[in-house]
C-alpha cells in the first residue's frame, strides 16, 4: 500500500515539474494558435489526477524483491558498461560485461569467461565486419 | 577492407604523401545523423566514390553520431579530438541555422575548419497545379494582402531551413515572417501529401525531393531558389531573383573538420574535395545523391560559412529565435 | 486487365533467378533486422544502399533487395517479443501481451507459427489491394487531412483503457509519462526545447529504440536476475502444437487486422505501430466474452502481427504511386530511386513499368519465401528458450547495447537505456503496465502535432475537428468505445 502512494506522489511530482516547465516555456513568437504549452499542461493534468487517484485509494503493494543484491550489481555492471566503452574499447568492455552478468545468472567463471569472449567477438564481427558500422577500438589495436 | 587498405598503402602512398606532407590514417566520417538520414549519406557515398577513384589512397569509415540534431558531433570534436587530422563531419546548411540559433551550446561557426562543399540541393517554392499562384509575384501579392491567410506547410520546425526559406520569401514581400501561418509537418513526404490532398496552399520543399510530382504536372513550381536557373526538368523554372526577389535558399552539404586541424591535414582535405569535384564521374554521383553543383572549398568556403551564419543570425534575432546570446 | 497483363511483365522480371535470389536475401537480412533489438529495417537498408551501388544492380534488382529486408523486417520483431518478452522492432510491443503469456505456458511454438501465418496472409492481402488499388488509395490517403489524424489518433487512444492491465489510473498515468518522453526535444510548432533540462543530447527528443529496449530488454532481465528466473518461460516442452482449427478460429481476426493494417499504413504520417495498436484493442473490444487476452489468447499474437505487415505494404502505396514517403523507411527506398536516376513519383508506373511492376510482383512472392521460410524455423526459434540463461541473457543486453551504440556513438543512449531498463523493472514490481508508455509515446506526440496543425489551418476554429464525414464517423466510434465498457456494466 504504501508503495503506491509513493509511486502516486511520484506521479504527482512529475506531472508537477513538467507542467511548470511546460507553463513557462518562452516562445518567441506565436507561430501557431495552440502554442507548446496546453498539451503537455493538459497531460500534466491528467498525470497529476491518476496520481491523487492512488494516493487516495492504493491498490497493490511493492512486492519485497527476492534478491536484493543481484539487480543493483547488474545496473551497475551496464553503467560501468557504458562508461568503459570508449576507453577500454568495445571487445574488452563487451566481454567483462557479459561475463559479469553470465556470473549473476549463475554461471561457473570458467563458463562465464567462455561467454564474455564468444559474445564480444560475435558482436564486434557482425557490426563492426558485417554491418560496417565501427565501434570503439580501445586497448586493443583493431 | 583493412587488410586491402594496408597491403595498397605502400605502393600508392608515397606519391600523395610527398605532395601533400599529410597521409590520413583510418580517417572517419562522422555522420551526425542515424544510417539512413542525409548526413549519412553525404558520408558513405562521397567517401565511397573517394576510396574507388583513388583520390583518398584509404577507406574512411563513416561513423554515426545522431544525438541532440548534430549537436553531440560538434560537442565531440571540440571536447575529445580538436586537433584530429583524420576526422570529417557532415553538415548542411541546416547546421548553419543551429549554429545561429545557438542550438550547437557554446559551439558556433568559428568553433570547426570549413573543409568545403560537395554540392548543393536548392529550395523551390511549390504549390498545387490548379493553384491561383502561378508566379512568384502572385504569391507577394497574396503575401502583401494578408500574411496570414496562406497556409504554408514543410517539414521542421519554426526555426528550421524549410521555415527559413519561406520567412526569406514573406520579408522580401515587406512582411514580419512571424506572422506566417507555417504548419510543420514530419517530413516532406507528408508536407507534399498535404499539398497535393489542398490541407496547405505552398510548400517551400527541396528541388530534389519533388522531382516526381513535377513531371507528373501534379505541382507547379513558382520559383527555384537558385543563383542561375538549375538544369534538366528545371530548366523553365525562373529564380526567385530573376522574379525580382532577392532570395536564395542552397541546401549546402559538406564537410568541416576540428577547430584544430592541423593545416597539413585541412590542406590535403582542402585539396581532396577539389580532385573530387573535378573528378568525371563525380556529377553523376553528385546527382544520385539529389545533389546540384556547388564548387567551394577552402577558405573561400570558410567565409560563405561564417557570411551565412552571421545572416541567420541576424534573422534568428529578428524574429527572437536565438537561445544563447553569442 | 490491364492490370493483369502489367503484373505478368512484373513478374516476368521478379521470377528471374538472380532477382528470386535476392529477394530471398532479403527475406533473410529482413528477418534478422526484425531480431535485433537496435537496429531497424531504415538503418539496415541505407547500410545495404553502398553494397547495391558497388555491385551495380540494376535498380529493379536493387530495389527489390531492399524492399525484401523491410517487409521482411516485420516477420522478424515477433520472434524475441514471444519468447523472451523483447520486442525486436517498435510494432511487435503490442505482441508481447499475449505472446509471452502463451510462451510461457509452452504455446511459444504455436504463437510463432500463427503470426508467421498472420504475418503472410497480412501482407499478401495488402500486395492484392495495392496491385488494384493503389491509384485511388493514393489519392484518399492525400485527402485525410491533420483533423482528420485527430480523430483517427483520438479513436485509437480511447481503445487504450483495453491494454490497461488492473488498475486504470496507473495505465493512464503511464500512457502520460509516454506522451511526456515524446514531448522532449525541440517544438516544431514554435522551435522552443521541452523538457530538455539544459540537455544537449535530448534536443532531437529520446529515440524511440532506446525507449523499447530499456523498458523491455533491460527491465526484463533484471527482473529476471531478481526473482531467480522465475518469470522466464517454459521450454517448447508441454505445450501444444497449432491445430489447424485454431488457424481457422484466427482467420476473422487476421481479416480485420488486414484491413485495418493497410489503411492505416497507406496513411502518410500514421504506420505500423498505430496499426497494431489499433487492430489488437479491436480484437480485444469486440471478443471481450469469449477471449482471455493479456493471458494468451492467439488471436493476441495474430492480430497485432497481421496489421503490422499489411501495414508496411501500404506504406509503400503512397510511394510507389504518388512518389510521396510515409515513413522514414520508405523515404530511404525512394533515395535509393533517385540514386538510380529514377525520379519516384506518379508516373513511375508509366516510365519504369519493371521496376514499379517488378518490385510488387517481387513481394508477392517474397512474402511466400517468407512464409516457407518462418514455419519450418518455429522450432528452431522455439528453442530459443533451451539456451541456458547464463548465455541467453548476457548475449541479449551486449546485443542489444551493441545495437544502440553502432548507431548512435553516444554513451548517454546506453545510460538512458539503462535508466528506462531500472524504471521498467520497477513498474513492473508495481503493476504499472508498459504498453501504454510505447503507445502514449508514438500516438501523443502525433495527437498534438496534429491538433496544432488542425488548430493552425483552421485558424484556431475548433469545429474543423469535425469538418469531414471521416472525422465524425471516428469521433462517433471513439465515443462509442468510451461510452461502450460503461453501457454493458449496466446490463451485466
Amino acid at each position: 500500500m504504501i508503495a503506491d502512494r509513493l509511486l502516486g506522489l511520484a506521479f504527482i511530482g512529475i506531472a508537477c515539474a513538467a507542467g511548470f516547465s511546460a507553463w513557462n516555456l518562452v516562445v518567441p513568437f506565436a507561430a501557431d494558435p495552440l502554442g507548446p504549452s496546453p498539451f503537455p499542461i493538459t497531460i500534466a493534468l491528467v498525470m497529476g489526477l491518476c496520481g491523487a487517484i492512488l494516493v487516495v485509494q492504493p491498490v497493490h503493494g511493492f512486492e519485497r524483491p527476492e534478491r536484493l543484491a543481484a539487480p543493483p550489481m547488474l545496473v551497475l555492471a551496464m553503467v560501468l558498461y557504458a562508461l568503459s566503452l570508449v576507453p577500454l574499447g568495445f571487445m574488452p568492455a563487451t566481454a567483462l560485461m557479459a561475463a559479469a552478468v553470465a556470473l549473476l545468472f549463475s554461471a561457473k567463471p570458467a563458463q562465464a569467461a567462455v561467454v564474455g569472449i564468444a559474445t564480444a567477438l560475435v558482436l564486434w564481427g557482425l557490426f563492426d565486419k558485417l554491418l560496417d558500422l565501427p565501434l570503439p577500438k580501445g586497448i586493443l589495436p583493431f | 577492407m583493412n587488410r586491402r587498405a594496408l597491403l595498397a598503402a605502400p605502393v600508392l602512398l608515397p606519391a600523395i604523401a610527398v605532395a601533400q606532407g599529410f597521409t590520413p590514417q583510418n580517417p572517419e566520417c562522422i555522420a551526425p545523423a542515424a544510417p539512413g538520414g542525409g548526413f549519412d549519406l553525404t558520408c558513405r557515398l562521397t567517401t565511397r566514390v573517394m576510396q574507388e577513384q583513388n583520390i583518398v589512397p584509404v577507406p574512411i569509415r563513416t561513423q554515426n553520431m545522431p544525438g541532440g540534431i548534430g549537436a553531440v558531433a560538434i560537442n565531440h570534436i571540440n571536447a575529445q579530438r580538436p586537433r584530429d587530422p583524420n576526422v570529417l563531419v557532415a553538415f548542411s546548411t541546416g547546421s548553419w541555422l543551429n549554429m545561429a540559433q545557438g542550438r550547437f551550446g557554446r559551439f558556433g561557426e568559428n568553433d570547426v575548419r570549413w573543409i568545403g562543399a560537395i554540392g548543393a540541393d536548392f529550395g523551390v517554392i511549390a504549390v498545387k497545379a490548379d493553384s491561383p499562384f502561378r508566379t512568384l509575384a502572385d504569391l507577394i501579392a497574396a503575401f502583401r494582402a494578408n500574411v496570414s491567410a496562406v497556409p504554408v506547410g514543410s517539414s521542421g520546425a519554426v526555426g528550421s531551413q524549410d521555415w527559413t526559406k519561406i520567412a526569406l520569401v514573406a520579408r522580401a514581400a515587406g512582411q514580419d515572417p512571424r506572422r506566417m501561418r507555417y504548419v510543420p509537418f514530419e517530413g516532406g513526404g507528408a508536407a507534399m501529401a498535404a499539398l497535393l490532398g489542398g490541407h496547405i496552399q505552398v510548400f517551400p520543399g527541396d528541388a530534389s525531393e519533388v522531382g516526381g510530382q513535377l513531371d507528373a504536372g501534379q505541382i507547379r513550381l513558382l520559383a527555384v531558389m537558385s543563383a542561375q536557373r538549375l538544369p534538366g526538368r528545371f530548366a523553365n523554372i525562373p529564380t526567385a531573383r530573376e522574379q525580382g526577389v532577392d532570395v536564395e535558399w542552397p541546401i549546402v552539404r559538406g564537410f568541416y573538420g576540428p577547430p584544430q586541424m592541423p593545416d597539413a591535414a585541412y590542406n590535403y582535405w582542402v585539396d581532396a574535395l577539389r580532385r573530387l569535384q573535378a573528378h568525371p564521374t563525380w556529377p553523376e554521383q553528385r546527382n544520385a545523391q539529389g545533389l546540384f553543383e556547388f564548387n567551394m572549398v577552402g577558405e573561400e568556403f570558410a567565409a560563405l560559412a561564417r557570411q551565412r551564419v552571421a545572416e541567420y543570425r541576424q534573422l534568428a534575432r529578428d524574429v527572437g529565435m536565438v537561445q544563447v546570446a553569442q | 486487365m490491364e492490370t493483369f497483363v502489367a503484373l505478368g511483365g512484373g513478374f516476368a522480371v521478379a521470377l528471374q533467378p538472380h532477382n528470386i535470389a535476392l529477394a530471398f536475401i532479403g527475406c533473410i537480412v529482413g528477418t534478422a533486422i526484425g531480431v535485433l533489438p537496435g537496429i531497424g529495417p531504415l538503418n539496415a537498408i541505407a547500410l545495404l544502399l553502398p553494397f547495391c551501388l558497388a555491385l551495380r544492380l540494376p535498380p529493379e534488382s536493387a530495389l527489390i533487395l531492399l524492399a525484401a529486408v523491410y517487409y521482411g523486417s516485420g516477420y522478424g520483431g515477433r520472434i524475441t517479443a514471444i519468447l523472451l518478452n523483447m520486442p525486436g522492432e517498435p510494432s511487435a510491443v503490442l505482441t508481447t501481451l499475449d505472446g509471452h503469456p502463451l510462451a510461457k505456458q509452452g504455446r511459444g511454438g504455436a504463437a510463432l507459427a500463427i503470426t508467421g501465418i498472420g504475418s503472410f496472409i497480412g501482407a499478401t492481402l495488402s500486395v492484392i489491394a495495392m496491385t488494384f488499388l493503389s491509384v485511388p488509395l493514393a489519392r484518399v490517403a492525400v485527402a485525410f487531412s491533420p483533423a482528420d489524424y485527430v480523430a483517427l489518433i483520438a479513436f485509437a487512444l480511447s481503445l487504450l483503457g483495453a491494454v490497461g492491465g488492473v488498475s486504470a489510473p496507473k495505465a493512464w498515468a503511464a500512457g502520460c509519462l509516454g506522451i511526456m518522453l515524446a514531448l522532449i526535444g525541440i517544438d516544431s510548432g514554435t522551435g522552443v526545447e521541452r523538457f530538455t533540462m539544459g540537455s544537449f543530447e535530448l534536443l532531437g527528443g529520446i529515440d524511440f529504440t532506446i525507449l523499447a529496449i530499456g523498458l523491455f530488454a533491460i527491465g526484463e532481465i533484471l527482473l529476471l536476475i531478481e526473482t531467480r528466473l522465475r518469470a522466464q518461460a517454459e521450454a517448447l516442452h508441454g505445450g501444444q502444437r497449432l491445430t489447424f482449427s485454431e488457424v481457422i478460429f484466427c482467420i476473422p481476426a487476421m481479416l480485420r487486422a488486414s484491413s485495418i493494417g493497410f489503411v492505416i499504413g497507406v496513411l502518410p504520417g500514421a504506420g505500423a505501430s498505430v496499426a497494431s495498436a489499433l487492430s489488437y484493442t479491436t480484437e480485444k473490444r469486440l471478443n471481450e466474452s469469449n477471449g482471455k487476452f493479456g493471458q494468451g489468447d492467439l488471436r493476441g499474437v495474430a492480430a497485432p502481427e497481421t496489421a503490422d505487415n499489411a501495414a508496411q505494404i501500404g506504406n509503400m502505396v503512397p510511394m510507389l504511386s504518388l512518389g510521396i514517403p510515409g515513413s522514414g523507411t520508405t523515404a530511404v527506398l525512394l533515395g535509393a530511386l533517385l540514386m538510380y536516376n529514377i525520379t519516384p513519383g506518379p508516373l513511375l508506373f508509366e516510365q519504369r513499368p519493371e521496376v514499379a511492376w517488378g518490385l510488387i510482383a517481387s513481394m508477392y512472392i517474397g512474402n511466400c519465401m517468407l512464409l516457407l521460410l518462418n514455419l519450418p524455423l518455429v522450432g528452431i526459434f522455439a528453442r530459443l528458450l533451451t539456451v541456458p540463461a547464463w548465455v541467453l541473457y548476457p548475449g541479449v543486453l551486449a546485443l542489444s547495447f551493441a545495437g544502440v551504440y553502432a548507431v548512435s556513438n553516444s554513451a548517454f543512449d546506453l545510460l538512458l537505456a539503462i535508466g528506462f531498463g531500472v524504471m521498467g523493472w520497477l513498474f513492473r514490481k508495481m503493476d504499472i503496465p508498459l504498453v501504454p508508455i510505447i503507445l502514449g509515446f508514438v500516438l501523443g506526440r502525433m495527437l498534438e502535432d496534429n491538433l496544432r496543425r488542425a488548430m493552425s489551418l483552421s485558424g484556431g476554429e475548433v469545429s474543423a475537428l469535425v469538418a469531414s464525414p471521416v472525422s465524425i464517423i471516428l469521433w462517433v466510434m471513439t465515443l462509442a468505445a468510451v461510452v461502450w465498457p460503461f453501457l454493458r456494466f449496466k446490463r451485466g
